[in-house]
């Protein structure tokens, strides 16, 4: 091998060690957490994503809508909707969700807040309901 | 030296294989992906689509069905059913071709099921305005009045001149259990026309599951469990590739008034909410026959229900019993998944 050789042939391994270490990063940022997150949508965008475990249990925060706002409340590992300017309520009698895939949908104030990643396999794509 | 001069495009070569080896499953699996949601039909949308164009495919497809829920919402005052509603007793009214097709479809499921689907209970539903008045049970007077208001035979459609006419005052068509799954199907046909093989339509919990997954496994499909607090939130899965699954339950809208369950699946017989299931998913190939059914099964209950699904051929169901027993057709014993956790009193944090 000549030195242009070996130079060639360690330039190459370089950019194709990059591209490896480049392309599993962008990899395990894929839309899976390792952590069970919260995601919480408005009008189909999202506003705001935390840890489900940082809610703490009894901690509140609002979400405002185009009724107003909608309140969710977190519990130990799991979130529910405890109010909502709609007139259904709906979304409060949704309950607690703690499972990916999990969804707490208030259609008259246009909120969504689902659970995404963590642990759990969820096991099913979408839900006929 | 030829040996030499070898180990070089050798040396690239596998280093290109194993940089081009590492994806998983075929080419396409890491296809461009879009999801976007939308609040419409007094409901939300989630469309989700891989592959080449699929932003541009989500959108054309949303569109679509806000397009027929401005035509098919009995809401909306300015939709065209609307104004069929307005026109009860007086005179016929030109409809589009679509809503006059979706009429046709409706009426039709309303005869084949002998009523227990019935295209014309809007007064019903506007009597107990479930969702919107609160806890609300009508008189017994009033809600006799409503139900004779309900009868899928004086909707009086005419072919030849596209019109559509409600014979007595105080009549309306409702086509919220139709008019999803219509616009579903027509969401689906235009993610076809922009070259999609592979997405997920979820409107309100009508699902159409397009091709399979972008990793080429079948798309899996939840069936809710209508009592979560019995044995958590998933009854089955079903491996579903180009299936639709529509899902009615007495969970969706509903409220508990000393003891009892009031919900928004009225029997049109009774003028009161249908008793004799609790959930009902018809799975098949048309969405909007797949919506009406999921209805006039859940009305019919399991017996009269999948008696109906087996003579018209072709679909599946799977119904949840008042008592909670899961009875489903023939064909989809062998596929179904059944999750629920037996006993179990799920995860209800009550």
């Amino acid at each position: 091998m000549t030195r242009g050789d070996k130079l060639i042939l360690v330039l190459v391994l370089v950019v194709a060690l990059g591209a490896f270490g480049f392309l599993a990063l962008r990899r395990q940022a894929a839309p899976s957490p390792a952590v069970a997150q919260v995601v919480v949508e408005v009008d189909g965008k999202e506003v705001e994503r935390f840890p489900l475990a940082n809610l703490r249990a009894g901690e509140r925060r609002r979400v405002r809508g185009p009724l107003g706002y909608s309140v969710i409340e977190g519990g130990e590992n799991k979130v529910r909707m405890v109010s909502s300017p709609c007139p259904d309520k709906v979304c409060v009698a949704r309950g607690w969700i703690s499972a990916p895939g999990e969804a707490i949908v208030c259609v008259p104030n246009h909120v969504v807040v689902h659970v995404e990643g963590g642990a759990q396999k969820q096991g099913y794509d979408a839900l006929t309901q | 030296m030829k040996p030499r001069r070898l180990k070089l495009p050798a040396l690239l070569l596998a280093v290109a294989l194993l940089a081009g080896c590492r994806g998983r499953g075929p080419a396409g699996a890491e296809a461009a992906k879009a999801e976007k949601t939308e609040f419409m039909m007094d409901t939300v949308i989630t469309i989700t689509a891989y592959g080449p164009g699929a932003e541009e495919a989500v959108n054309a497809a949303l569109a679509e069905m806000r397009r027929i829920s401005a035509l098919m919402n009995a809401d909306d005052p300015e939709s065209e059913v609307s104004r069929l509603n307005a026109n009860a007793g007086k005179r016929p009214v030109k409809v589009s071709p679509e809503t006059f097709y979706v009429l046709a479809l409706a009426q039709r499921y309303s005869e084949l099921s002998e009523g227990a689907f019935d295209v014309t209970v809007r007064p019903l539903v506007k009597l107990w305005g479930i969702g919107k008045k609160d806890k609300y049970v009508p008189a017994e007077e009033a809600v006799a009045r409503a139900r004779s208001l309900v009868n899928y035979r004086d909707l009086v459609l005419d072919e030849a001149a596209q019109t559509a006419y409600l014979e007595r005052p105080g009549m309306g068509v409702d086509l919220g259990g139709v008019a999803k799954g219509y616009g579903a199907d027509r969401a689906r046909e235009v993610l076809r026309e922009h070259g999609i093989r592979s997405a997920l339509i979820d409107a309100g919990g009508n699902i159409w599951a397009i091709g399979s997954r972008p990793d080429g496994r079948p798309w899996r499909i939840g069936i809710r469990n209508p009592r979560p607090e019995h044995g958590g939130e998933l009854l089955a899965v079903l491996p579903s590739e180009d299936l639709t699954l529509v899902t009615s339950g007495d969970y969706e809208r509903y409220f508990i008034k000393d003891g009892v369950r009031y919900h928004h699946i009225f029997d049109p017989r009774t003028g009161r909410p249908a008793r004799r299931a609790i959930s009902a998913t018809i799975v098949g190939q048309n969405s909007a026959e797949a919506d009406v059914l999921s209805t006039a099964v859940f009305v019919l209950g399991p017996e009269k229900g999948l008696a109906l699904i087996r003579r018209l051929g072709r679909l599946e169901a799977v119904v949840v019993t008042p008592d909670e027993k899961i009875v489903s057709t023939g064909n989809l014993e062998d596929r179904l998944e059944v999750v629920r956790r037996e006993g179990g009193t799920g995860d209800a944090g009550r």
